[in-house]
Order: structure tokens, then sequence, then C-alpha cells
């Protein structure tokens, strides 16, 4: 395009057209970034409840250099996904859980050595969110704290692919106190 | 000197160059670091007894505690933060210097944070007072304590790190 407003326009005016036509361009920067998720996506994931309360633990174990320890605290909730009409329908296809001490909504790091203890069930209610609809996931979740305490919070990520195959991920943050 | 034609073609570069700054009439949000500064400094540790801490299936003493207080400033033009996360680190020292020990000899520690709120408003100040209690493969008390806070802001997670040093 530029070659052809040069053999047009010559001189000072040839300049300018190749000034317009690189400034007109450079606006059009953004396009040619191929996003890999669509964050615009209507999808919706809640936490239900939005705040957890965890109960003392027993019988639910873990293994820490030899030693089987039961988990100090549990609790449990349901990540809701929501599909509005406007999105095409989902498919679940990951998950993660991460489970972070914390204290007065602060994430405090472990010392060195020593980590948080966790595992959890999750209970599915499907794997696909049709459009207009919801679906939810139910969460239980055992843990052990290095300051041993009871605060904490979690992270769920959850990975989607819809019908137009366009990966989505959404996250929901649940403090326990 | 220019005629109609190639005053135009001016006119269309200018207006298209400033179209690409559509973002700049607008008073940019400031997102200034937070300033990080601990009392006392430098630390004063005192001899500790009865806690302890397990790595890796073996229980240590940490004889020795000190107190302090980790002050969080935000500048009177930056955006409001929520203190997302509190790190710290404790290395053993010399004289001043940090004095790194053997690969399978490492600084055991623990530490309770105390804060009393997460957010810090535009000028505002946090305070978040620790005990830290600790023990140095070379059986001192001097030591660098590294405190890293991580801050939730309009613009994603900002980190301000400050390091005080723990007397002989």
């Amino acid at each position: 395009m530029i070659l052809l407003c040069r053999s047009a326009f010559t001189g000072s005016r040839g300049r300018m057209v190749f000034v317009a036509a690189l400034a007109l361009s450079a606006c059009d920067r953004p396009a040619f970034i191929m996003p890999t998720t669509v964050a615009s996506a209507p999808l919706e994931v809640v936490a239900v409840p939005t705040s957890l309360s965890a109960t003392p633990s027993s019988g639910v174990t873990y293994e820490l250099n030899g030693a089987v320890l039961e988990y100090d605290w549990r609790t449990s909730f349901s990540a809701v996904i929501r599909a509005p009409d406007d999105q095409t329908a989902v498919a679940v296809v990951g998950q993660t859980l991460v489970l972070r001490q914390t204290t007065a909504d602060i994430v405090v790091v472990p010392p060195p050595g020593l980590v948080e203890h966790y595992e959890f069930d999750t209970a599915p209610h499907n794997n696909r969110v049709e459009t207009g609809t919801e679906m939810s996931i139910d969460y239980e979740v055992w843990y052990t704290l290095p300051n041993e305490g009871r605060e904490a919070r979690i992270q769920v990520d959850l990975t989607f692919v819809d019908d137009d195959a366009v990966t989505i991920v959404r996250s929901v943050t649940i403090p326990v106190r | 000197m220019f005629g109609r034609t190639q005053r135009a073609l001016a006119l269309i570069a200018v207006l298209s160059v400033t179209g690409c700054e559509e973002g700049a009439p607008t008073a940019p949000t400031s997102y200034q670091r937070v300033e990080l500064s601990v009392a006392p400094d430098p630390l004063v540790a005192v001899p500790s007894t009865g806690v302890t801490v397990t790595v890796g299936g073996s229980t240590f003493d940490l004889p020795w505690k000190t107190s302090f207080a980790l002050i969080m400033n935000l500048p009177e033009n930056a955006s409001p933060v929520d203190i997302a996360i509190l790190a710290v680190n404790v290395q053993q020292a010399t004289d001043g210097i940090v004095v790194a020990p053997a690969a399978s000899d490492d600084e055991r520690f623990r530490f309770t944070p105390r804060p009393q709120a997460n957010r810090i408003e535009s000028g505002g100040e946090a305070v978040v007072e620790f005990d830290l209690w600790y023990l140095l493969p070379n059986g001192g008390q001097e030591a660098l304590v590294t405190l890293t806070a991580s801050f939730d802001t309009p613009a994603g997670l900002t980190t301000s790190t400050v390091d005080v040093q723990v007397a002989p």
C-alpha cells in the first residue's frame, strides 16, 4: 500500500501520505494481538457461601516425613458456574484449588521448610453448562496451616472450553475465617 | 507553499497521530510504591525458650526472639491498596555481613504477624506488629531480617521490601 502511494505521489506529498498511512496503521496495533481467552465472555463463577467457616477435623490424615497426621480443619463450599443467555455453552475441562494461610485477609508466606498441608474432594454435578443455565461443583477441603491457625484463603481456578473451542479461565477466591 | 491536497494529507496525518492518544487527556491514576520501614531499627533479640519449629521431621528450638513493627506508608497521590501478601526471611550475619550457611544448615524461624487491617488509604499508614523467633546455624543472634509485602492495586500486584539488622 505504501509503495502504491509513493508511485502516485512523489516529493513532500508522498512523504505526507507515508506519514498518514503509518499513523493510521499504528492505531490498529491491538487488532493484531490474538487473545487466547475471551475476557469479555459473560461466564460467571461465584462461591457459595462467599465466606467460609472451618470446623475442627478428625479422621482425615496426611503423611509427613513418615508420620501420619490428622488435618486440623475442614470446610466446604460450592462453586456455582452461570452461563447467561449470551454465553455459548461450555464444558469444564480443568480445575485447581490452592489454599494459603492468611492473617486479617493477608497471605502470610510460611518460613522455608513449612507449607500448608491440604487436600480436597470435588463433586461436579455435571461437566457442562448449557446457555442460560447454571451448574455447581461441590468442594470439601481439609487442611493444616504452618502457623497452626484456621484463617486461610482458597482459590479455585476453573478452565472451560466453549462450543466455539474458545478457552475461558475463571477464578474465585474464598476467605476462610 | 503547500497545495490543498498536501494540506489535507498533513491534517489527516496530525489527526491520525493524535487519535492514537485517546487516553491522554484523562489524568492517569498513580500506582506509587508503598514505602516500608521497621521500628525499632536495628532490632534487638532476647533469649527465648519453649518455641520450636518442625522442618523435615526434625524439631528445632528457636533460642532468639525479636519483636518489631512493619510500617507501610502510601503517598498522598497514590491509589488505595490492599495488603495481599507478607513474607519474612532471616539470614545470619556477622558484623553486618550476611554469612551464608552450609547448604544443609539453614536458618530456622517462625513468626506471627498481627495486622490491624489489610487496606491502606491514600496518604495513609498501616502497621503490622511481628514476633519473630529464630535459630541461626552459627548459634548467634546477629541477623538480617528481610520483610516483603505485596499489595493489590488497580494496576496489579506490586511488591516492596525492607531489610533490617538484628543487633549482635
